[in-house]
């Protein structure tokens, strides 16, 4: 089975741990396999913070069931409080 | 043409643009929230704060918010703009401006929008404070959002999926 090198761009509260981070998948992981992943790049103690996070593409929020076949610019989208 | 203009920006807003926007002969009210940069929050001297954003989804959250308030409110049309950066105490961070043909549907319409835009579009606050701390407030997740995306699994080949 392939492997993918996902890289994904950090936004508010994930700003303090850089610009990004890229994460090295089997090819057909889901979203939330991803999210694990981040966790353990990240640490357990960020467990809460990752899991009431969304990951999103360049044109959509993806959810939890989504399947990666091919490497995608992926966001990690903490929650949110614009206005 | 769905008379929805959305924003986000690193240059300032311009509530004449705004205002300009929803202007029409056929309406008689146009209703606008100006978002400001407080100097307190819980207790806490604040000094300015940062707007962080994911530009394309946060445009696109804005026109998917103004289409559902269309269809509450038929005839209505809607401005939007987001600042993104760092501003002061008075700095404007958000505008919405809604034209509409009586005032009603202009204000419930207003307020529906700003509503849903804190609770679903990408955007996050960093406080900044009088000794020089800052802090991310917390918000609403949006994992709500992404179990009712349009986004294909993936697995059937649709449009969105990774394959």
């Amino acid at each position: 089975m392939s492997t993918l090198v996902l890289p994904i761009k950090f936004f508010g509260m994930f700003r303090k741990f850089g610009k990004q981070v890229e994460v090295e998948i089997p090819s057909g992981s889901s979203v939330l396999e991803i999210k694990s992943m981040i966790i353990q790049k990240l640490g357990a103690e960020n467990k809460d913070l990752v899991d009431s996070s969304v990951l999103a593409n360049t044109t959509d929020i993806l959810p939890d069931a989504y399947i990666f076949n091919e490497v995608q610019n992926l966001s990690i989208l903490p929650p949110v409080c614009g206005g | 043409m769905n008379n929805i203009k959305t924003i986000v920006s690193k240059n300032s807003l311009d509530v004449a643009e705004a205002i300009d926007y929803v202007s029409s002969p056929s309406h008689g009210a146009i209703d606008t929230f100006i978002g400001t940069v407080r100097n307190n929050h819980q207790g806490k001297e604040v000094t300015g704060i940062t707007y962080d954003a994911h530009k394309i989804l946060a445009e696109k959250a804005f026109q998917e918010i103004c289409v559902e308030a269309q269809g509450f409110w038929p005839e209505t049309q809607y401005y939007v703009a987001h600042y993104q950066g760092e501003l002061e105490v008075g700095g404007m961070s958000i505008i919405i401006a809604v034209g509409s043909p009586h005032r009603a549907e202009s204000f419930d319409a207003c307020r529906y929008v700003i509503e849903e835009i804190k609770k679903r579009s990408p955007i996050w606050k960093k406080e900044h404070y009088i000794d020089e701390k800052s802090d991310w407030l917390p918000g609403h997740s949006l994992i709500a959002e992404a179990e009712a995306s349009q986004s294909c699994c993936g697995h059937c080949g649709g449009e969105a999926s990774g394959s």
